[in-house]
Parts: structure tokens; C-alpha cells; sequence
């Protein structure tokens, strides 16, 4: 009962801030854009459409996960109200859980009031819509799931600067976890191997989320795929809950 | 009220201010500058964090404003074929791509084999979709004269998934009248009501009038031969039987006789 009142309470709080209201605006103004932009692409109206959709849901819902994300716990200490908190029958590890899904609860908002609009734009451009593209969504949705876990662990015992920064660095290296592996195979030194494979594992594969080019151009996605890349991410997510609530136990104020 | 009077004296400087930049260094240099620079594909895969297929879709539109620019000033495009492989390193399976580069490279740009190239390079990526060894064929007939090559392409694009038709027949027709521009006006003309791409359906009209404009001004000559004299216009043609009906090209416009010089020109 207390992880769903904080995570209520969280959600609250994260609806207030402005930048949450910016962001999915500015998410209507880019995607309503597709139409004026795809008219001159030359017959690719499709494409454009649900590249510039796609690429928009999942950037703007990063960028709530940060902003949003790496403030809260930092916020609660800041302004002392985690004095209130702490001295309530609930455990930090539950504070944290609640937290976290708090701001899942704002994102899962921003996604869907961004995928609405984005499936009216789908309509009105090409006059249908196909369903690989919720697919899609899906699993921005489970990308942006892990990263939040990463933007909530780094708030836990950093400023929401530094945790902005962090998160930022641990998405941008999620993205190249293909480039490790090769470095994996190409380099001569063992201690380059042995460094390369620990960041591999360590650091989110985000490609294992990224289906948008797959849908667009209507390949089909295994569904293995689908399920193992689902069960990645919510170990994963799991597994950064559980150190940063161990973190932020051990953490005196 | 000083700084509202200050703030709209700065404001209406920015048009003027932007209006020198814009003729002196004008958005043409910039957009040359900033393709010399342009990375290569692979490297702009990674740099683009995932949003390859977002990032692919930037350098078409841009690839379409350096076309545009070009085409209606020196007609040089020595930036193209970089464009066109970054654009398809980024996006590997956008098939209009290498379709459309390849025809800019092989009618505009001259460079035919680098045309054939970036098809080559999207059958690797793509070898089930009949749309590349089609255009493979295309060019093969109509820019090479390779008959026999571009038999072979419409062949292997009329085996594939999902290929139509007209696939099949192009390699009946290619096979049984080799070098015959009616295949030539056959190709073009699907390309003309196929196409979505308005420069490509430019690039199809003007070849469909250039071979009926060749046609009739044979016939006009002949005419000329037979008669003495130029036919009144172009329905005289039709009288003596060598056309059931006078060609028309697909944007609506008509053909007519030039009563100065004899030659057969197009409303539009």
C-alpha cells in the first residue's frame, strides 16, 4: 500500500512539473511537422511518418525519464521531506520501488498521449494504421523502463546534474554495446577483451529495444526476440532497483 | 519603453542581417561546405545512437535539396553518389533509395557504373526485393544498350517475391526486341505512372516526349519525302495511316508542328 502511495505521489508531483507539459507539446508540434516535411520527400510520406513518430517517442520520453527522474529522490532529500517519509512504516527499498514506479506512471502518460497523436498523424497521412507499430512502442516503452531504473539509481546518491549526466552516458554506451563486442573480437589485448566484455554485459543493450527500423520497412521481428529482449529488460530494470535500494539503505541523512 | 524601442530596432536587424549573409554566403555554399564533411555511413551509424532510420530520412530530404539546387544551376553532382552510400549505410533497406540514386547517378550525374553500384550494393542488403534488379535492368536497356544484361536483371526482379507482372514481361520483351525503343517507351512509361517521386516522373516524361518527338519527326520527314511538302499538322499522319491515334504524352500535354521549321515540339 505505501509503493502505490508513493508511486501516486510521485506521479503527482512529476505531472506538476512544466517541462513534462514542454515536452509532450513540443512531441505534438515535431510529429504534426511530418506532414509539411514529408510532402517533400518525394513519395516517402509513409516512411517519414513513422520514422519522425517513432524517433519522437522515443526521444521525448528519454528526456521526461531524465529530467523528471534524476530530480526526485535528490528533491525529496533536498527539501527534507524524506524525514516524513522515512519515519513512516515503510522501507527505503519501498520508497525507492515507489519512486520508480511513479515515474513509470508519468512516462507510460507521455507515451500514450504521444501515441495517440501519433496514430491520428498515421491516419490522417496515410489513411491506416498497422499495428507493428504499437509493437514498436512496446518496446520504446521497456527502453525507456531501464533507463529510468538507471536515471533513479544514479539519484541516489548524486546531484540531479550529475545523475542527468550519467544516465545521458549510460544511453549514449547502451547504443554502441554492438561497437564493444566488436572491439571484443578485434583487439589483440587481453586486458582490452576482458574490459570490453565486463562493459558489454554491464551496460543496457538498447539495440535489444530498438525494432522501429524493422516495422517501418515491414520486416517481420522473431518473436523469440521479442520475449527474450522482454525478459532482458525487466531483470535488468530489477536488478538496478535492487542496488539502488541497497545505496540509498546504507545512506544516511 | 527604452528597451521595447531597442528590442524592435534589434529585431527588425535580423532580416536585413540575414538577407547579406544569405548573398554572400549563400545557403548553396553552405550545404557543398557541409557535405564535404559528411562522415561516412558507417561512422554515422554510430554516431546516430539508434535513430539511423530518422537520421537516413535527414540525408534524403537533403539529398533531394542538393539534387534541386543542382539540377536548376551547374548541373554538377560530384557529392551524389557520397550522399546516396551514406544514405543507404544508414538505412540499408530503404529500396527507394538506391532506386532513385541510382537513376540520378546514371541520367544526371552520367556515372552509370556507380549507379549499378549502389543497386549491387542494395540486392546485398536486400536480395529478395524484385525492385532493385529491376532498375539494374532499366539502366542495362535503356542508358547501356546492354540488352543481354538487362534481360538477365528483368529476369532474376520477375523471380522474386511479390514482383508484378510488368517484371516478367520487360524480360519477354528485352529477349525478343533487343535495342526496340518500344520497349524503351514501355519502361519509362511504367516508371511515369508507377513513381510516387515527382523528379523521377519529370526525368520519365521528358525521355517518354524525346522518343515520341523522334518518332514523329521521322514520320514528318517521310511525309516530307512522299509529298513534297510538311503535313499540315499532325493528324495528317493519322490520314495516311501510319497512326491509329497521334501519341500523347501522360502529363496531358499535345504534340504539334512547329510550321516554322518543320519540327514536331510539345505544348508543355
Amino acid at each position: 500500500m505505501g509503493i502505490l502511495a508513493i508511486a501516486f505521489n510521485t506521479f503527482r508531483e512529476g505531472v506538476k512539473e512544466k517541462i513534462f507539459y514542454a515536452i509532450v507539446i513540443f512531441g505534438i508540434i515535431i510529429m504534426g511537422s511530418s506532414r509539411v516535411i514529408s510532402s517533400l520527400s518525394l513519395g516517402e510520406v509513409e516512411k517519414i511518418t513513422k520514422d519522425l513518430g517513432l524517433a519522437t517517442i522515443s526521444l521525448l520520453g528519454l528526456l521526461v525519464a531524465i529530467f523528471v527522474g534524476t530530480k526526485l529522490v535528490y528533491e525529496e532529500i533536498s527539501r527534507k521531506t524524506i524525514y516524513t517519509i522515512v519515519s513512516k512504516p515503510i522501507t527505503r527499498s519501498q520508497f525507492i520501488l515507489g519512486k520508480y514506479l511513479g515515474l513509470i506512471l508519468i512516462i507510460s502518460v507521455t507515451l500514450a498521449i504521444l501515441t495517440g497523436f501519433f496514430c491520428l498523424v498515421v491516419y490522417l497521412n496515410l489513411g491506416t494504421l498497422s499495428l507493428p507499430l504499437l509493437g514498436a512502442i512496446a518496446l520504446i516503452f521497456l527502453e525507456l523502463a531501464v533507463i529510468t531504473s538507471v536515471a533513479i539509481f544514479f539519484s541516489t546518491f548524486t546531484s540531479p546534474i550529475s545523475s542527468a549526466l550519467f544516465t545521458v552516458g549510460i544511453w549514449v554506451v547502451g547504443h554502441f554495446s554492438g561497437d564493444l563486442k566488436a572491439l571484443v573480437q578485434m583487439s589483440p589485448s587481453s586486458l582490452v577483451k576482458a574490459t570490453s566484455i565486463f562493459l558489454y554485459y554491464l551496460v543496457p543493450n538498447l539495440s535489444n529495444f530498438n525494432i522501429r527500423g524493422e516495422v517501418v520497412h515491414e520486416v517481420s521481428v522473431p518473436r523469440l526476440f521479442l520475449v527474450f529482449s522482454t525478459v532482458y529488460g525487466i531483470v535488468y530494470t530489477t536488478v538496478v532497483i535492487l542496488i539502488s535500494s541497497l545505496i540509498f539503505r546504507r545512506r544516511s541523512f | 519603453m527604452k528597451s521595447v524601442v531597442a528590442v524592435f530596432l534589434l529585431v527588425s536587424c535580423i532580416y536585413p542581417l540575414q538577407r547579406v549573409i544569405d548573398a554572400r554566403w549563400g545557403s548553396e555554399e553552405e550545404l557543398v561546405r557541409e557535405l564535404m564533411y559528411f562522415p561516412t555511413g558507417r561512422m554515422m551509424k554510430r554516431l546516430v545512437l539508434g535513430y539511423d532510420e530518422m537520421a537516413a530520412d535527414l540525408v534524403w530530404l537533403r539529398m533531394i535539396q542538393y539534387y534541386g539546387q543542382h539540377k536548376q544551376s551547374d548541373r554538377r553532382y560530384d557529392y551524389l553518389g557520397h550522399i546516396v552510400d551514406v544514405l543507404t549505410d544508414l538505412d540499408p533497406r530503404f529500396i527507394h533509395a538506391y532506386t532513385f540514386g541510382a537513376l540520378l547517378l546514371t541520367d544526371d550525374a552520367k556515372d552509370p557504373s556507380r549507379g549499378l553500384g549502389i543497386l549491387k550494393k542494395g540486392a546485398e542488403y536486400n536480395p529478395m526485393d524484385w525492385r532493385l534488379p529491376f532498375m539494374s535492368g532499366f539502366i542495362h536497356y535503356v542508358f547501356l544498350g546492354d540488352y543481354d544484361g538487362a534481360a538477365r536483371y528483368f529476369v532474376r526482379s520477375s523471380s522474386l517475391p511479390d514482383a508484378p507482372d510488368f517484371a516478367g514481361r520487360f524480360a519477354a520483351y528485352v529477349y525478343g526486341r533487343k535495342g526496340d525503343s518500344d520497349v524503351s517507351l514501355e519502361l519509362w512509361s511504367n516508371l511515369y505512372h508507377r513513381s510516387e517521386n515527382e523528379y523521377e516522373k519529370l526525368a520519365a516524361l521528358r525521355y517518354i516526349k524525346r522518343i515520341h518527338t523522334e518518332r514523329l519527326d521521322l514520320l514528318v520527314r517521310r511525309f516530307e519525302d512522299m509529298y513534297g511538302r510538311y503535313p499540315l499538322d499532325l493528324t495528317e499522319l493519322v490520314k495516311v495511316g501510319w497512326f491509329e491515334d497521334l501519341p500523347r504524352p501522360p502529363d496531358g500535354s499535345l504534340y504539334y508542328l512547329d510550321p516554322d521549321d518543320g519540327k514536331v515540339k510539345c505544348t508543355n
